[in-house]
Formats: structure tokens, sequence, C-alpha cells
């Protein structure tokens, strides 16, 4: 579960080539981010930088590069986490990884077909640039009670995904230098 | 292959320590406790802090995670999150110190009972000096100077910083070893020296290990 988020990322671009009035067709985006994390006992926001690859149909790479170095790699649908400690790479084990599979699997069958809601969102488009996800469950809704998208243009990129976690409690990420349907190398996607 | 045979022996052994019953060692007064006194509770912050830390968890029967911690002091109250390194989060709660404890999320496997209290537990090791009466003590032969504060039957014992290297141990009522914090690096934040990286491991049959950096600390107006 710790590492949900993440694939609401990858969910952002999904819904936002289906629901653009002339969808671009993703074969691969590239993107740096700026996260912003912001809770209730926070004196402070807290801020974290990194990059996002991903390649059609189920490849990703998802980099944060501080504070905390880390990589997230998905290739072919199977999912890896690594953590840097003593500037080495270590895979993590265990949590929340299975969960995340099986979402990352649903997401990714939207690229080429239409996106209707999920199994897990309801979508609503609000204006030309919002869309807003509501949990289907309400056992899920405790965990994340929305995630408002926000559009660049039509060429299916984002501008920013927001997660309310609770009350005064989200996580907003900013996208910049988005690059869409390049050439990825394939080792992006397997090793950290 | 001798290489390896002499690590899987310090493994073991390791191991086999954080089951290993350890009680409370007699120690001897102190002659020079001023010097002491001084430094025995520097690693302890008094101003409010905002701290975030790397914690990598390791079980003693298991594989380990790493997550993000979040650390809000002041002088009455200790906020605390734990958040997946993606910053998805975990568990948060804050306790007005020796009050109850109010958690505000809690997700599996977080939500157990007892973790919330061995959790405020561990923080307030870290970051909160022991209360109660206070001894300047020597260990040894080599007479290395602690300091014991008695609580309410809880010992601790504080091994002041000697070549940036700081540690304390925690012994129950029943004086045997529950928790030991050792401080392995400092670092300079706003002319404060604070832990940077330190290892707190608790004992027993549910021990484990935290291996903690500090990623970032902000003094709070």
């Amino acid at each position: 579960m710790k590492v949900f988020c993440s694939l609401l990322f990858l969910l952002f671009f999904s819904f936002s080539a289906a629901y653009a009035k002339s969808p671009v067709h993703v074969e691969s985006v590239q993107a740096d981010f700026t996260q912003e994390k912001n809770l209730p006992i926070l004196a402070r926001p807290l801020f974290s930088t990194g990059r996002f690859l991903f390649q059609a149909p189920d490849s990703l790479r998802w980099e944060y590069f501080s504070p905390l170095p880390s990589v997230l790699l998905m290739d072919h649908g199977q999912v890896r986490k690594f953590v840097k400690n003593n500037d080495l790479f270590t895979e993590e084990q265990g949590m929340g990884l299975d969960a995340m599979q099986v979402v990352l699997q649903e997401i990714t069958g939207w690229l080429d077909g239409e996106i209707t809601d999920t199994a897990t969102f309801l979508a609503e488009r609000r204006d030309e640039k919002t869309i807003v996800l509501t949990p289907k469950k309400p056992a899920f809704a405790k965990i994340i009670s929305r995630i408002v998208l926000i559009v660049v243009d039509e060429s299916g990129l984002m501008e920013s995904v927001t997660i309310h976690e609770g009350e005064n409690s989200f996580t907003r990420m900013v996208f910049t230098n988005s690059v869409l349907n390049t050439t990825i190398p394939a080792a992006r996607f397997t090793t950290p | 292959m001798k290489a390896l045979g002499v690590v899987l022996l310090l493994f073991l052994l390791s191991s086999c320590m954080l089951n290993e019953s350890v009680y409370l060692p007699e120690l001897k007064p102190f002659s020079s406790a001023e010097k002491v006194g001084i430094t025995c509770e520097n690693a302890f912050v008094q101003e409010p802090w905002q701290f975030v830390h790397s914690i990598h968890f390791e079980m003693v029967k298991g594989h380990g995670t790493t997550v993000v911690g979040v650390t809000v002091l002041d002088e009455e109250t200790i906020k605390v999150a734990l958040m997946g390194v993606e910053g998805f989060i975990l568990f948060e709660a804050e306790q007005l110190l020796g009050k109850d404890i109010h958690v505000r999320r809690a997700l599996p496997p977080f939500d157990k009972s007892g973790f919330a209290a061995g959790l405020m537990r561990d923080v307030q090791t870290l970051f909160v000096p022991p209360k109660g009466s206070k001894q300047l003590l020597v260990e040894g032969s080599n007479e290395i100077p602690v300091c014991r504060y008695l609580e309410e039957g809880q010992v601790t014992d504080i091994f002041p910083e000697q070549d940036s290297w700081y540690k304390i141990n925690i012994y129950g009522i029943d004086k045997e070893l529950s928790r030991t914090l050792i401080v392995e690096e400092f670092v300079e934040v706003d002319g404060r020296r604070l832990p940077e990286v330190f290892q707190l491991t608790a004992l027993g049959n549910l021990g484990y290990v935290l291996h903690m950096k500090l990623l970032s600390a902000e003094r709070i107006q």
C-alpha cells in the first residue's frame, strides 16, 4: 500500500490521454516531478524530487532523487523496488507489492482503450483541465478520499496530480520537462 | 572462504544477541562529574524541531523494509508520521508528553495493538531526555563515564559522546536490557549538533533494529 501513490501517477497519464478531445496515442512518457507533502502534524511541508518514465504497455520507472533516493521499477508487469542505503541500491522485500501489481495492470490496460470508470475509481471531468477520481469502495475512501488531475492541454500530459488522503493531508505532484513518445532504453525499467 | 565464515559467525552472534538477556550492570561512582554532566544530554533537543529520517526496519525473524519517519517536537508535544518512501501515509499520531496517544491514521500492519505506544517510546528514547534522578558513574576497568537515570523502576544509562560515538541503554523494571540506541555519526544543523546516523535495537523475541539516517532537520520558530 505504501507505494500506491506511485500507481496513481501512472493513472493520470492514462486518464488524460483518454479524456483529451484529440487524444495522442501514448507510447512513452518521461517527466520530472516535484512532490509536496502536507499533513496536519507538519510544521512545514516536505518536498521530494524525482523523474518518471513510462513505456507502453506496462513498463514503469518511478525514481526519487531526494531526499531519499529510491526507484520503483515495473517491467512487463513485474514490480521491484530499490532504496539507496550507503550509496548502494538495495531491493526491498514484502509490503504492498502484490496489491500494486493488480492496480497497475488495471491502469495500463486503459492506454489503448476507451476509458470509463474502473473497478476502483469513479472518474468525473469537472472542466476542460480537471478530472476528479473518487474511490468506489468506502474502505478505500478511508485511505484515499479523492485524486485531482490537472491536464496541461490536449497532448495527453498532466500538469499536476493531487492525492487527498484525509482532512488537510494531501500529496501534490507537479510535472515539468514532459516528453512524449521518445525511445527509452529497456534497461531503464530493469536496473536501478 | 575464511572471511565468509567470519561474517557468518558474526551474523549468528549478532542474531543471538537480540534474544540474549542482558541485565543492569553495577557501576562505580565517578570522580570528576562536572565534565560528564555537560555532555550526557547533548544528543537530545530542547527546542522545537522538525526531523525527517529514513528508517530501515530489520525484524529478528524476517525481512525488513524502509520507510520515512517525520518527527515534530516541542516542549510539550511529540508528533510522528511514518510514510512509504513515495510519501504515502502509513501512520500518524501525536502525544502530549505524559498523556494518551492520539492516533490520526494507522494502516495495517501499523494498526496493531501496542504499535503506537512502542513507536512513541522509541521516539522519546531518541529525542526526549530521561526524567528521574541522575547519578554519574563509571563502567569497567577503563572507567567509561555513564549517566544513570532512575524513573519508576526503569533505568536509562547514557554513555556520553566520545569520538563521535554515543550510546543509550534502557533497562525495564525487571532490570533486563530492553532497548539500545547507538549514534554513529553526528551532523551540525543550524548551530546544533544532531545525531545523523544511528540505530535503535529493541530486544526480545519480537525485537527489531531501526537503522536511521537524518534526511532533514528544521528548527521551528
